[in-house]
């Protein structure tokens, strides 16, 4: 694998990482939320910045029903990060509490909320339409065999077993009243254990994904 | 002189197993005009029959009411804005500071086994006087019974700061209620209420 992709795969998982960890606001601390909303958006941009060919090829070319998808996804995604992480330097109350564009106010803060939870979902759709890449990705260079039994029977099972329990954390978590802004303030549970949030968090992420990749082959692929 | 200090010690038991409740609640209901009140979110007040309390204060008289006790507001020396955006930056400023704002007199808790607590959730946590209240009064040996008016963040990780900073205290599964979103007194909020008060007993 080229040391380029291999870097590339290693990021994509930090970046996973850090987001579930921010998902997590309550975990850690305030400071720690501030600390990993600003490596975040580092790897954002280190993330987008290997990936700027993409941009470059934006105007060239055919436009089909999947790339259409694609390019609308990536913006709305583009678009949500920067609500989110313009949001949350503006409330910050540690890292940048002293600056001048420091606020408090409701707008803000429900700019935050909003588009981190729309970002968690967005996040989802863009792993969803990628899934497909990633794994003739992997299975060309880990060498994976057209009828190897776990990657192609086993593990999709693991998959949709996760995607189910995501869909049913996303409802017992009310996380739909979120995203059609009805909640002033967010409920984080102190009592619930650190593995257990991060793991639902990480199963609706899965979930989002998985739904999205089905969809995308359904609709574009199936032949 | 025996029979007196039988009555004494008769007296003494049967006060002390009658011993009253206390209702505490920090509210900060901002100054809205009343008929300006018509179910906007965010003012922390409720509207019951014509008459506007602070949203912890109408919780707090509804456990009054119920349940019995005495019923103390808890203010603190310096009054906090009572418009909502200065509000927010006070209260924010509190926290950064770690300010433990002065209190302007808390009842003797020694005549109290149980004390319910009301307060609203200020960047989800409990407002500094709060942490006033509970470090500098001793709360050893009574029942503490939270009760919260808030947006949104419920708890907000209170119970587990209160039993923190009162460990000799037994802190119990308190009252919370979403009264941020709108101003009218919710019969359903009630109704929750009084059921959590019955199971209280």
């Amino acid at each position: 694998m080229p040391k380029k992709y291999a870097f590339q795969l290693l990021q994509d998982l930090v970046l996973t990482a850090v987001l579930l960890t921010l998902l997590g606001y309550h975990q850690f601390g305030e400071s720690w939320h501030e600390w990993a909303g600003v490596a975040f958006i580092a790897l954002i941009f280190s993330h987008t910045g290997l990936n700027f060919w993409w941009f470059k090829r934006l105007f060239q070319g055919e436009f089909d029903g999947f790339r259409l998808l694609k390019t609308a996804v990536n913006m709305l995604l583009i678009v949500d990060f920067l609500a989110a992480g313009v949001s949350g330097i503006l409330l910050s109350k540690h890292l940048f509490a002293e600056m001048p564009f420091h606020l408090t106010d409701d707008f803000t803060r429900k700019t935050h909320m909003l588009s981190v939870h729309y970002l968690q979902i967005l996040v989802g759709v863009h792993l969803g339409i990628n899934w497909k890449m990633l794994g003739n990705f992997l299975a060309k260079h880990a060498k994976i065999a057209a009828n190897n039994r776990f990657f192609y029977r086993i593990l999709p099972i693991i998959w949709l077993s996760i995607s189910v329990y995501g869909f049913w954390s996303f409802v017992d978590r009310d996380q739909h009243l979120y995203l059609i802004n009805t909640v002033d303030f967010a409920f984080f549970d102190p009592s619930e254990s650190a593995l257990k949030f991060y793991a639902d968090y990480f199963a609706m992420l899965i979930g989002v994904a998985y739904l999205v990749r089905i969809l995308v082959w359904l609709n574009f692929f199936k032949t | 002189m025996k029979k007196l200090l039988f009555l004494t010690a008769l007296f003494a038991l049967t006060s002390n197993s009658y011993a009253k409740d206390l209702i505490l609640y920090f509210t900060q209901p901002e100054s809205i005009p009343m008929e300006k009140l018509d179910g906007v979110s965010g003012a922390s007040k409720i509207v019951k029959e014509g008459e506007a309390f602070g949203a912890t204060e109408y919780l707090a008289r509804q456990i009054q009411q119920q349940n019995g006790g005495d019923l103390v507001r808890l203010e603190t020396v310096q009054a906090y804005p009572t418009v909502h955006q200065p509000l927010l930056d006070v209260a924010q400023e509190e926290i950064r500071k770690n300010a433990r704002p002065q209190l302007k007199g808390v009842p003797n808790l020694a005549e109290y086994d149980r004390i319910f607590v009301g307060y609203p959730i200020w960047w989800y946590q409990m407002p500094m006087a709060l942490y006033s209240l509970f470090e500098q009064n001793d709360f050893a040996g009574k029942t503490i019974v939270p009760f919260v008016a808030h947006g949104g963040s419920r708890f907000s990780g209170s119970l587990e700061q209160i039993e923190k900073m009162q460990p000799k205290a037994a802190v119990r599964q308190g009252f919370e209620a979403y009264l941020f979103r709108t101003t009218k007194a919710d019969p359903s909020v009630e109704k929750a209420l009084h059921k959590w008060l019955d199971g209280l007993k």
